[in-house]
């Protein structure tokens, strides 16, 4: 094809009779792009990188931002165009404390180191599963096999034998358990939630009652209660601010009682407190009942105008406003040598502490729709829906007809109270840390 | 099957060229009854259904397992199909046919298409590594130009030289120049000179855009001379007619004397009587014949030249693009490990 041009036949000027006797080369132009990409796709941007170049700059230079395999996730671009900040040493791996400098004190999955090794994961990187370069969300991946992995299969770890398989909350969840208060003791139980789940708090409180779509007596006339007059949501919508007496009960129910003919209001919460007004009332001399007030059209209470005799000759005249008039009503009574006492309510954060569960977007959906409170005449009625609820409207990650829901909606992998990174690295490091310390 | 197998048939038929016996020419595309083409579809099919059933938890992407895999595959693919330039200097030695060489070069080439895009999870951006997925794409689509070229050029290539090759017709055009001075020479000076102006003029060939586009300036002042000559033929024409026309004599002898000379004038229009001028038109009518042979010739040359530079021209694109290919891919791998 290079052949020197055809001479002409009567020795003028060459015809020219092709492409490379027209001057078209192949070699030339082959070297001057493979050294052309060579210096600005290599060469340029590792001298850029040896001498630093911010982060401004690079978006003209040919510097290594030409070197990202894709953009990164949302949360790191402030610092994204500085690759160093992740890719600390040519040829290495990105280390974990590249991480760990922003993420320092990062929980674990549990507490017990010792499982932890079982299950390899104190060995693995942050990189095993948090990927960069993949989008805008690229560092917290959706995908069911990050958990199912090992929780589809848990009798190969012996920390998991009495967890139940997982891998598809549409397909393969257990049925939940909650954490439970029971009665009698002070620590809490795991149990199954099914219709003989109960959560003995030691209040008495009937929902259906106070839910009556009739009304009920309230302190400014009759009123409709709804969920939210009781249970408010916490600033941020994620749960409920712990139920109490003085916000929530108290405009309806005030502890009044009349002992020898003096109107007493009892203290709320302090079973001492209480007892104490009581016992000095009772061992005053009783008044007599006021006469009544003929115009009055206040209700007439039961029982107002009795005798009640003198509480200083009835010795049990305290203990009964405890265990029948007055505490019992609402709250579980103890009774000892001491005497009668409130027992202290047990009241439930959160049924399901592993779990998280964000009432904000469900705000929409009406509360009866998974709480049946409407037909609860006991406190101590659980009101969580079961799964079978939740699958209503939430289904696998690849569900076509359902919300696409994947573990991490609601469980959360470093969620240890105690072992953080660095604690099980220097667990890791175990004796050689402490000769360390004591040299 | 039998809709498919005509199908088949056909395409070799018209891949083969002309005729169906084995013994004949056969295409580099169906080498071996398209093993290479099988093979290719076969890896496509593998590639693609081992992506679709792969399921990674980062996302499809080139830094899974199956990523690495597929991109060890493209790199050695690319390095072997680069290799082609090295195999088909070393014609008689190395293994296997240069002309299997070539088949599977192809085959595998387009198969790269589809082992490569897979290899990238469609993970795309402004960056190095499709820097390189880009460089091989064009490489691809100028081989795929080439396929086609090679497939239908060739055959204009023989029919327009008609068992002559570029070197006889050349030589024949330098005999009829020199034929054509010869014939002018005998005419009179003008036209010497304008035909030797032509000759020094004719242009073969051209620029490499000429050639591509095969519109190629005038040939020389071929239609110039023309004119000139069928001008100068008209003249003498006109001369011998007029001659013909001698000053009338008088009465009965002038008219006979004039109908003589008009039989005389007119046979020798028609040559049969050598005159200096008579000879000069017979001269001028062979002038224009070989004038039009040398151009018709002229056009010959200048359409084979048209084909071969069509048929070479992507070339230029493949093999360069190809090297800097080669430095991209080498610089897409050295990368991914710089930045592990």
């Amino acid at each position: 094809m290079s052949q020197p041009p055809e001479k002409k036949p009567d020795g003028a000027t060459p015809v020219i009779t092709s492409l490379s006797e027209a001057g078209w080369r192949l070699r030339r132009p082959a070297v001057i792009l493979a050294v052309l990409i060579t210096l600005l796709c290599l060469l340029v941007p590792l001298l850029l990188r040896g001498i630093g170049v911010p982060a401004a700059a690079k978006r003209w230079l040919p510097s290594d931002a030409q070197w990202s395999s894709g953009q990164i996730s949302n949360a790191h671009v402030q610092f994204g165009q500085n690759c160093e900040v992740c890719h600390q040493t040519l040829l290495v791996p990105v280390r974990d404390e590249a991480c760990l400098a922003c993420h320092s004190g990062l929980a674990q999955h549990g507490d017990d180191a010792a499982a932890l090794r079982d299950a390899g994961l104190d060995t693995r990187r942050c990189a095993s599963c948090h990927f960069e370069h993949g989008g805008p969300h690229a560092v917290q991946q959706r995908h069911p096999a990050l958990c199912a992995d090992c929780h589809a299969a848990p009798e190969r770890y012996p920390s998991l034998k009495d967890v139940a398989a997982v891998s598809d909350f549409a397909r393969a969840h257990p049925p939940f358990k909650v954490t439970v208060a029971v009665a009698g003791q002070s620590a809490r139980a795991r149990v199954l939630l099914d219709e003989q789940a109960r959560d003995v708090s030691g209040l008495i409180f009937p929902h259906d009652l106070h839910l009556d779509a009739r009304g009920i007596q309230g302190a400014d006339g009759k009123q409709v209660l709804q969920c939210a007059d009781c249970h408010r949501p916490l600033m941020g919508g994620a749960g409920f601010e712990p139920l109490r007496y003085s916000r929530d009960c108290q405009s309806c129910h005030q502890l009044d009682v009349d002992l020898n003919g003096r109107q007493l209001r009892l203290p709320h919460g302090n079973n001492e407190a209480a007892r104490a007004l009581l016992q000095r009332t009772a061992a005053l001399a009783p008044l007599a009942t006021p006469p009544p007030v003929e115009e009055s059209e206040d209700r007439r209470r039961p029982g107002a105008r009795a005798d009640r005799g003198d509480a200083r000759q009835q010795p049990g005249a305290v203990d009964e406003v405890f265990e029948r008039r007055v505490c019992a009503k609402c709250h579980s009574i103890v009774s000892d040598s001491d005497g009668s006492r409130v027992q202290l309510p047990q009241l439930t954060q959160t049924w399901m502490p592993l779990a998280r569960f964000d009432h904000a977007p469900h705000r929409w959906v009406g509360c009866d729709s998974c709480h049946a409170a409407q037909q609860s005449q006991d406190a101590d009625d659980l009101l969580l829906p079961q799964i079978e609820s939740c699958r209503q409207c939430h289904g696998g990650i690849n569900s076509h007809s359902k919300i696409q829901s994947t573990c991490i909606d609601c469980h959360r992998f470093h969620q240890a109270h105690e072992l953080t990174s660095q604690a099980l690295g220097s667990q890791a490091l175990g004796s050689r840390a402490d000769e360390q310390t004591q040299q | 099957m039998s809709g498919i197998k005509t199908v088949w048939r056909t395409l070799q038929r018209a891949l083969l060229g002309v005729g169906e016996a084995p013994s004949q020419h056969v295409s580099f595309l169906l080498y071996q009854r398209a093993r290479w083409l099988k093979i290719a579809l076969v890896l496509c099919a593998l590639a693609a259904l081992v992506y679709l059933w792969h399921d990674p938890i980062e996302g499809k992407s080139g830094s899974t397992w199956l990523g690495y895999g597929l991109g060890t595959l493209g790199a050695v693919l690319i390095g072997w199909l680069a290799y082609l330039g090295v195999r088909k200097r070393r014609f008689q030695r190395g293994a296997g046919r240069v002309q299997g060489w070539v088949s599977a070069h192809v085959y595998l080439g387009l198969a790269l298409t589809v082992v490569v895009t897979l290899h990238t999870g469609f993970q795309l951006g402004w960056n190095v590594h499709t820097l390189a997925y880009g460089l091989m794409l064009l490489v691809i689509l100028s081989g795929l130009y080439g396929i086609s070229a090679y497939a239908v050029i060739p055959r204009q290539i023989t029919a327009n030289r008609d068992a002559l090759e570029l070197r006889a017709m050349l030589e024949q055009i330098t005999s009829l120049n020199q034929a054509a001075l010869a014939l002018a020479e005998r005419i009179d000076p003008e036209t010497h000179a304008i035909t030797a102006r032509s000759v020094s003029e004719v242009r073969i060939g051209g620029s490499a855009w000429e050639q591509l586009s095969g519109r190629y300036r005038r040939v020389g002042e071929v239609s110039g001379l023309e004119q000139f000559a069928r001008r100068k033929r008209a003249e003498l024409l006109n001369k011998a007619v007029s001659a013909a026309q001698a000053p009338a004599r008088g009465g009965r002898q002038a008219t006979i004397a004039f109908v003589a000379d008009q039989i005389f004038a007119a046979g020798g229009a028609r040559g049969h009587d050598k005159t200096g001028d008579d000879k000069a038109t017979e001269t001028l009518q062979k002038l224009l014949q070989t004038i039009a042979r040398r151009k018709n010739l002229v056009v010959r040359v200048n359409r084979d030249i048209t084909l071969r530079a069509r048929l070479n021209v992507w070339l230029y694109v493949h093999i360069p693009l190809t090297v800097a290919l080669l430095a991209a891919l080498l610089i897409h791998i050295l990368v991914v490990f710089l930045y592990w």
